[in-house]
């Protein structure tokens, strides 16, 4: 698997504020990676790092191997951008704005844009500032698919839109990473989204990754498991269980993610029955962010 | 407390231009000072208010501003509390500009505390305009005092101009401290235009849209991402160049004219940054396609520097013009000389302006600011000075030296900055 | 494909706890046995049912994969993927019938409809865990 992106010990402070702390990342081609964590996380500044629109602290930041510096002008104009507030532009008109910006990019695609235009039902005459902030979100969307991007950073890009264009723009992300095998890294509090789409899940927390995982991986790993005829507390240390409540002899934990350990055998082996249920990834999310907040 | 914290908010938006307006005032009262006789005629008491009058003005206007952004908050329309203590602080700051600007003149001078009376008007009618309910209105509102000045210099109009700008205060006051007993019609009309109450660029934005139809993109420039089309096309240039006009014929054959025109000539460039600060968040989708940060930073050196060249040029060729126009005598030498200076001195300082933190009172910021006043009344002396006894050439080189060494050591040091400090 | 088909045949629940290409998987098995998909029928391509579903791409690549190691779908160069002709061909035994019948007549006395299914997942999510 070829690492599009590498993080190595990524700092990065504000004031005396320390948003990123060591933090180590790697994303590989082809990868759809869903970025969670709570409000002022970090996501967007790390979404901004690797920009280059924020400089860490420390740490390196490489993509194709290669830091910012020795980027080709080539691979800079291949890489498609959504920040989270939309970008402005508020005197032009949208078919103004888009000519605009073709400008900085060689592989612009016109048709491709134009097409773009005419599905999500962009006035091209309309001016900016009269769109709704939805589309405002559509604009920046079209502005960074149009370039046919071989790497894709949205920093929430789905926010704003409204269901039915969110399932459109989905549908469009998935035909662009058929066809170019892009690779993007997204953030987004929408989870029900980032399980349609994602084939790689991150959690950002105190600074870290603290979880990065296959999404079907996780899917088959986590669950809510409720252990009966419990005696002793100690037998439970060996079991990959977090967040337990205790209620009588009746323990009930949550798997929060993959294990190598067969957990189901280790319980029968403590003579407890058990009882197990699969969890969604919001639920998933909410108990592993449990201690943050 | 509320009042405090409004006021400190509303000077704090007005911070950077601040300075000019006090510069504008420091220089109207020497002249005043100087050339108003013993004995003062009802004609020349007349004149000196109008002249004491301008920086209140200004000033009034300038306030408006971060009256206006406070205003487009959804409490001005239902919460009593909130409006009043706005117009309280309003008020207030109106009050403390004519206690700065005015009073002590006044005192030395000895003209009547009455003459206080004008200033304060055309102040709170400046001011509290910008609560009208159309655009259409605000502009005259806004237009109002300059016309009021008009009227207020002559012995035969300076009553009734004086009845109409109490009129008109009591008016503008009454209908901000008292929006229930307006009319149900106007008051709807407050509600719908809250989306433009709520855009305080939109004038901006409608003049750039305008201007926009003739714009065409050949090239990748980031002209079009840093500022609006009407300062880009220098537009920005032709504002002041009315506002002098303005001027010139108000203080008709006055020496000191030349020397309070040229202040607008920093005032040409200086909102070329104001606007690339508001602006610097549309570079972040394109900002990845620069080979390096330094070379984003170094065009938008080029990028502002160009566009407060081209503006200076407009208003320096509408200036000549006026000048020739209204002064007897013009002085050629003394503007081009002082053209040249301030034109070297924007550009050479220009870099730290990138860096320049527009909405907030900090220690560079007023380092900055105190550094262009210092340097600008510096020109001012020497040239008003020692004109006679300058060689031409040797002034011409020495300042363009000093403004290359200055520029090459704030072009160093923005380099070096991270892109975040710049595009923030 | 039809679009018409391809909504009739999938219905993906990305919030249920289950892994979205095993949703795939069921329910294109499922398909196949009840004779919505016939034998020798071409799937549709992992590009427009992704781009269809708002599925990631690798996900109906994976579901597709285990499908063909399953001998469910069978891969044929420069056409696609397509039915395997033994599929529809299979017959449930009398024994399974029986096994079935009798445990739905237990669970009954107990439990309804949406419990016994619901239970029956859990233990086949159950039995697939031991399986891997």
């Amino acid at each position: 698997m070829t690492a599009i992106v590498e993080v190595t010990n990524l700092d990065k402070r504000y004031a005396k504020h320390d948003v990123l702390t060591t933090l180590n990342f790697t994303i590989n081609r082809g990868d759809v990676v869903g970025l969670l964590g709570k409000n002022g996380a970090g996501k967007s500044t790390l979404l901004e790092c690797l920009m280059n629109l924020k400089e860490p602290n420390s740490g390196s930041i490489k993509l194709w191997g290669k830091t910012w510096q020795t980027l080709t002008q080539a691979e800079r104009e291949r890489i498609g951008f959504v920040a989270q507030s939309s970008a402005g532009y508020n005197w032009m008109k949208v078919s103004q704005y888009l000519d605009y910006m073709s400008h900085f990019f060689e592989h612009w695609d016109h048709t491709y844009c134009d097409q773009l235009v005419e599905k999500w039902q962009l006035d091209e005459n309309q001016y900016i500032d009269q769109l709704s902030g939805g589309q405002k979100q559509i604009l920046d969307v079209v502005q960074a698919l149009s370039i046919k991007p071989e790497l894709l950073v949205l920093d929430e890009p789905v926010a704003h839109l409204d269901p039915n264009m969110r399932r459109q723009f989905l549908s469009e992300l998935m035909e662009l990473c058929c066809e170019q095998n892009t690779t993007v890294i997204f953030s987004t509090h929408i989870v029900s989204d980032l399980e349609r789409i994602a084939n790689k899940v991150a959690i950002l927390m105190s600074g870290k990754i603290i979880h990065h995982h296959d999404l079907d991986d996780l899917k088959n790993a986590i669950g809510k498991v409720s252990l009966s005829g419990v005696t002793n507390a100690q037998d439970l240390e060996m079991l990959p269980l977090s967040n337990t409540i205790s209620q009588q002899d009746t323990v009930t934990g949550f798997i929060l993610e993959p294990s190598t350990l067969d957990w189901q055998n280790v319980v029968k082996d403590l003579g407890l029955s058990y009882r197990y249920s699969a969890i969604n990834l919001e639920d998933w999310y909410l108990e592993v962010a449990k201690h943050a907040y | 407390m509320h009042i405090k914290y409004h006021c400190v908010y509303i000077v704090q938006r007005s911070f950077f231009v601040l300075p000019f307006i006090i510069l504008l005032a420091l220089v109207f009262n020497w002249v005043l000072m100087r050339g108003l006789p013993e004995e003062l005629t009802t004609e020349l008491m007349l004149k000196a208010t109008t002249v004491l009058s301008l920086p209140v003005i200004f000033c009034a206007l300038l306030f408006g501003k971060g009256f206006h952004l406070l205003k487009s908050h959804f409490l001005w329309l239902q919460n009593i509390r909130f409006r009043h203590s706005l117009l309280h602080a309003c008020l207030i700051l109106v009050a403390l500009s004519v206690a700065i600007f005015c009073m002590p003149v006044i005192y030395l001078i000895g003209l009547p505390w009455f003459c206080l009376l004008a200033p304060l008007l055309f102040g709170i009618i400046g001011l509290l305009g910008v609560t009208a309910q159309s655009v259409v209105m605000s502009f005259f509102w806004l237009g109002l005092p300059f016309f009021m000045l008009i009227g207020f210099q002559h012995p035969a109009t300076w009553q009734a101009t004086i009845m109409l700008a109490i009129c008109s205060a009591s008016y503008l006051i009454f209908t901000a401290y008292f929006p229930n007993k307006i009319s149900t019609k106007t008051k709807n009309k407050a509600t719908n235009n809250r989306r433009r109450q709520l855009d305080n660029t939109w004038c901006n934005t409608q003049v750039a849209k305008f201007i926009g139809h003739f714009c065409h993109f050949k090239t990748a420039t980031l002209t079009h991402a840093m500022v609006y089309p009407q300062t880009k096309y220098g537009f920005l240039a032709i504002y002041f160049a009315i506002l002098s006009g303005i001027l010139f014929w108000l203080t008709q054959g006055s020496p000191a004219a030349p020397y309070l025109i040229l202040l607008f000539i920093f005032s040409c460039q200086f909102p070329i940054n104001h606007e690339t600060s508001l602006h610097k968040s549309q570079l972040r989708p394109i900002a990845h396609t620069f080979v390096s940060s330094q070379a984003l930073i170094r065009a938008l050196l080029v990028t502002t520097d160009l566009l407060a060249l081209r503006n200076i040029m407009i208003f320096s060729v509408l200036f000549y013009g006026l000048v020739n126009a209204f002064i007897e005598h013009p002085i050629p030498l003394f503007y081009a000389l002082a053209i040249w200076s301030f034109v070297l001195m924007y550009h050479s300082i220009h870099p730290l302006l990138l860096i320049a933190n527009f909405k907030k009172i900090t220690l560079s910021n007023s380092l900055i600011a105190v550094a262009i006043i210092a340097w600008q009344v510096l020109i001012l002396t020497l040239l008003s000075l020692y004109l006679p006894a300058i060689n031409v050439y040797v002034y011409l080189f020495a300042s363009l030296f000093l403004a290359l060494g200055v520029r090459f050591i704030t072009q160093r040091f923005i380099e070096k900055q991270p892109l975040e400090r710049v595009l923030t | 494909m039809s679009e018409q088909l391809i909504n009739l045949i999938y219905l993906i629940n990305a919030q249920s706890g289950v892994p979205i290409y095993r949703q795939i998987m069921d329910q294109t098995t499922h398909a196949i046995v009840t004779g919505v998909l016939q034998a020798d029928q071409l799937m549709p391509s992992v590009r427009s049912l992704a781009s269809h579903l708002q599925i990631n791409p690798m996900t109906i690549s994976k579901a597709f994969s285990n499908l063909e190691n399953e001998g469910v779908l069978i891969r044929k160069r420069g056409v696609g993927m397509l039915v395997a002709s033994n599929q529809t061909s299979r017959t449930i035994s009398t024994d399974t019938t029986n096994a079935l019948q009798t445990f739905i007549d237990l669970a009954k006395q107990d439990l309804s409809n949406d419990e016994i299914i619901a239970l029956v997942q859990q233990h086949l999510a159950m039995s697939r865990k031991k399986g891997k």
